[in-house]
Parts: C-alpha cells; structure tokens; sequence
C-alpha cells in the first residue's frame, strides 16, 4: 500500500501525463479525424433540419425526439463514439509503440498503473470534449424541425433532462468503450481484429439471449436513453437494465478492464523491433 | 576502486547488482546467469553486435524482465520505476522521437514527469541543452536534427534530471570524430562529477578513453570482467579496422599509406569509403582529425568495424587473466 505522500506524487505526475496526452489528442495528426466523426452527426441533423424547414417533415415534437434517440444508439454511439474511441484509446499506448516513443515513459519515475491512469482519463477527456457538444447541438438541430415553440419548450423544460441524459451515455460510453479499447491497445499487437469484433458483438446483441447481451456495452448504455430503441422483429427481447443497475455495471466493467490493462502494462516489455 | 566481481559481496546497495539474471527471446539467449556487481566509477559493456550489452542496460531498467534472477540498482529493483528513475538516466539506442516536438520540449515533456513545476523543468532543461551543446538548436524540431544531435539530445534528456547512473548504449553511434571528442569529454567530466556510469559499445578501443572497468560479453555470457586499461595495453598489438566513409577516400588512403602506423588501407567497392587497419588508433584519430582541417575532406561517418572487434575478443577469451 502506498503512503499518502507517494499517492499524491503519483498523482501529480499522473497529471502531467493527463495534460499531455489531453493536448496530443486534441492537438494531434489525428485530431481533424476524431472532429469529422463527432461532426457527423451535426452533418446530419443539420441537413434533416433544413429538408424539414424547407419542405415540411409532417412530423411532430414526438417523432423527432424518437427519430434522434434512435440515431443517437446506433450511430452515433455504437460506430461514430465507439470506433473514435478505439482510435483515442488504443493509440495511448499502442500508437507510442507504433512511434517507437513508449520507452521515454518507461523511463521516466512513475508507476505504470499510474501512467495508464494519466493516459485513460486524457482520452475520456478528450472524447468527452468532442461528443459532448455533438450530442447537444445534435440534439437542439434534431428538436428544431418541430417548430420554434415547441423546440424551444421543449429545450427550457424536459429537453434539457434528456440532453443531460445523451451527455451521460457519452461520458459513460467513453469511461467504458475507452476502457476496453485501452485493454486492447496494451494487449494486442493488431488491436484492429479486436475491436472489429467487439463492434460486430455490439450490434448482433439484439439476437442473442439475455445472458449474453450483459457482456455488451450498447446494452447498459442504452438504459439511461430518454426513450427505449425498437430492436426489430428478429430481436430477442428482453427486459432493458435500469439506470441503476447499468451505471455501476459499466463503471466497475471499467474499471476491471483498466486493472487488466494495468497489469498487463506492468508487465509489457519494450521490443519494438518485433512490432 | 575495486574492479566489477561477483554478486553477492558486499550489501550492494552503492552498485548495480545482477544476480544469476537470464533472458531469453522463446528459445533465444539474451544473457545466460549473469552475475555482476558494478561499482561506482565508470564501466563499460563491450562485446560484438548481439553480445547481450543492451538486453544487460534493458533489464536494469524494465523494460525488459528477467526470465530469471534478480537486479538491483543502488539496491532499487526494476519493478519500482518511481524511485529507480529519480537515481538512474538511460540514453538508449532508440533513434526515435514524440513527433513534432522541439529539443526543448522534448526534455521539459519528460521532465515534468519527474514532479518538477515548470520553472524548475525549464531551467535544468536548458542546463541540459547547454551541456551538450544543443541550447542554439532547443527551439528547432527534433525531426530535423542530424544524427548526432539527436544523439546529443537523448543524452540531455538522460542527464536533465540529474541521476547518479547513467546509462549509456552506444552512444558514440553515428557521431562524426569531433563530436565524438566532445561526448567523450563530456562523459568525462559527468564521471569526475562521482556519477556512476555504464557504458556501451562494440568497440573496445572506445571505451579505454572513458571506462575505469570493462564487462565482455559474447553470446549472452559475461566472458571478461577487469581494468580496461590493462586489458587494452595487452592487445595493443591488434589492429583495428576504421571505416571511413568520405568524399575523396582516395586522398585518405594516400595520406595512410604514407604513416607508419596504418597497418593496411582499402578503398571500398563502392569508392565511397575507405577501410584502414591502425594499432594506434588514436594517433591515427588525431591525423584524420588534421587531414579534415588541412586537406578539406568531407567526412560523413568514422566507424571501427566490428571484424577486428571480434578479433579483440577472442584474444581476451583466450586470456585466462580476465576470464
């Protein structure tokens, strides 16, 4: 067990760590890609406004907010998030063996337990900085087709509830897909094949027994959606977690993935030449 | 000083300490039981290309770990890299940078790991940068630095935080002959400093300027342990072979046939260099040094070649005083 003062050093450092990884992120090569695919969905919205406006959706306030729960699980959460997730979070570690760079962190006085923790809560940061205000403005153009009154009391009255909720499955659905994809990243050397089948997984739990649909992620978040997603006829139904139950499911999924993903950190050796 | 010896003697805590340390690859030999107990001083890791000398610097550091045995480094394992590296600083072979930074911010990025606030990160950064000349070029990017100033900035990024080891794997690697007498000044001087410092390098001619001990490894075993200068005056009469790889290798090979002390001087195939065979190498330095000057021949690299190394080697194995 570590001293209090060892802890806050750790900390201290794992901050640093955090700023860094925060600023490569958002600052990186990669970043106009992570900002492509949070715009997306404003892309979108934005175009189903203006046809609305335009020639007239027919659809009331009810459909819309329909329409953009169901866009917002399977679009924008489990492929535009997920696979920007898998980007961010497996580059934290894997991306610095690809740069050969990881060594210099190796070497510097932190704890890798430390280091991971630095480096996951930069990438939750990060997408949550780029999602977060997607899914808001995503929101707002999907409640405007509907009328400036009706968008508008919606959005000072029970629209903002919802869009606290949408934010929530964001942050949660980076705490989590992060997570798992951080795993990856530390453990496989192609983590592409990895988190290719978990997205398949994703989307093909709607056919399988309630069992298996726990080990999914899209499952639990999908209990903090304002309104419930229609899986189809081929689904098998079953009863959709509560908030409750969801929440400390993902957080402690998560936080088992970071310890696996720590252990294996500690025990990761630098070979770049075999990569 | 007393030379390096066995694990075991003493309560290790002042020296790097390998105790009957093995590594394998699958079914490939890193080190084979490796004892070692290094005292402070400057000791240098010689052997052939694969002889084990960086998987020796990567184990005391973890980034690789043992498949058996233990290390200590001032008596800290590997397993505790939040007190190890505020005592150690490894420049590695490792020619590879966080894209885009700067020397500057190259050194502050992993300073400030070490829990300096910035000030304090920038001034031994700069202290860094000075002491291995690179303070003109801190603001350029990384990226566009030659060979040997990354090499030079590695090595301040090694020293920025002041440790008491240093760890060095090769690091006159690439450096033209100038730079090569600066880093060799400079390692002198961090040694004069009481530093404890492990160096690295195929070429054992290297490392007698520098080395107060010398640990020879061939094939993943430690064949030699002893004074490097004892061991150099022994096999002085080997030559060693110099690759000089230049504009005009014609005028530098005319210039060597004409000293007494080349041994032998071959033009390469590709007419782009020229290979000569010197038992005194430094004197030999001192004349290309000159030629560079007088004769303006453009140097773009000087590399002791490896052949004759293994030469060295198999005299010192065959030398049972050292084994």
């Amino acid at each position: 067990m570590l001293p209090p003062t060892q802890w806050r050093r750790e900390a201290r450092v794992a901050g640093e760590v955090f700023a860094v990884e925060l600023r490569r992120t958002l600052w990186g090569k990669r970043t106009i890609y992570y900002a492509l695919l949070a715009a997306m969905p404003l892309l979108l919205f934005g175009l189903l406004a203006l046809v609305a406006v335009a020639r007239g959706s027919g659809f009331g306030l009810g459909e819309h907010l329909v329409q953009f729960n169901a866009i917002f699980q399977l679009l924008f959460v489990q492929a535009l998030l997920y696979f920007s997730c898998s980007e961010i979070f497996v580059s934290l570690i894997r991306g610095e063996v690809l740069d050969r760079t990881l060594h210099y962190a190796f070497l510097s006085p932190i704890r890798r337990e430390a280091l991971l923790a630095g480096k996951y809560l930069a990438g939750v940061a990060a997408t949550a900085l780029l999602f977060v205000p997607a899914t808001v403005v995503s929101y707002v153009l999907a409640v405007l087709p509907a009328g400036r009154q009706a968008s508008l009391a919606h959005l000072s009255g029970s629209g903002l509830a919802a869009v606290a909720a949408y934010a929530a499955i964001v942050v949660l659905g980076a705490l989590s897909y992060g997570a798992l994809c951080l795993l990856f990243g530390v453990v496989f050397r192609t983590p592409s094949y990895a988190v290719g089948l978990f997205w398949v997984w994703e989307y093909v739990s709607f056919i399988l027994p309630p069992f298996l649909k726990r080990f999914g992620i899209a499952h639990h978040l999908a209990a903090l959606l304002p309104l419930p997603v229609a899986e189809g006829p081929l689904a098998i139904v079953s009863e959709t977690p509560s908030a409750l139950a969801s929440v400390p499911a993902l957080l402690v999924g998560a936080a088992a993935l970071l310890a696996v993903a720590g252990w294996r950190l500690r025990k990761l050796e630098i070979s770049y030449g075999a990569e | 000083m007393t030379a390096p010896s066995s694990a075991g003697q003493g309560s290790g805590d002042g020296r790097i300490v390998f105790e009957n340390v093995s590594k394998f690859y699958g079914e490939v030999l890193g080190v084979n039981r490796v004892d070692l107990s290094i005292p402070p001083g400057t000791t240098g890791l010689v052997g052939p290309n694969g002889a084990g000398k960086t998987t020796i610097m990567n184990l005391m550091t973890g980034l690789l770990r043992p498949s058996q045995g233990a290390i200590r480094t001032l008596g800290i394992p590997p397993e505790r890299p939040d007190e190890l590296f505020r005592v150690v600083g490894y420049c590695t072979q490792f020619d590879s940078f966080p894209p885009g930074v700067t020397g500057l911010e190259f050194l502050l990025r992993y300073l400030r790991l070490h829990g300096h606030g910035r000030a304090v990160a920038e001034r031994l950064a700069w202290q860094a940068l000075e002491r291995v000349g690179l303070a003109d070029a801190a603001a350029r990017r990384v990226a566009g630095y030659s060979k040997g100033m990354r090499q030079r900035v590695k090595l301040a990024n090694a020293i920025a935080h002041d440790p008491r080891v240093l760890l060095l794997d090769e690091p006159l690697n690439g450096l033209d002959p100038l730079a090569r007498a600066d880093a060799i000044a400079l390692f002198r001087s961090l040694a004069a400093e009481g530093r404890h410092l492990l160096i690295s390098s195929h070429i054992l001619h290297e490392l007698d300027q520098i080395a107060d001990f010398v640990v020879i490894l061939d094939g993943g075993y430690v064949v030699a342990e002893g004074d490097v200068h004892a061991l150099r005056t022994e096999i002085a009469t080997e030559p060693l072979r110099i690759l000089i790889r230049c504009d005009r290798p014609e005028a530098v090979a005319a210039e060597a046939f004409a000293r007494r002390d080349i041994v032998a001087a071959e033009i390469t195939a590709d007419r782009s260099a020229v290979i000569v065979s010197t038992a005194e190498v430094d004197a030999f330095y001192q004349h290309l040094n000159r030629m560079v000057l007088e004769q303006r021949v453009a140097i773009a690299a000087v590399e002791p070649m490896d052949d004759d190394v293994h030469a060295l080697y198999s005299y010192v194995v065959r030398s049972e005083r050292y084994v």
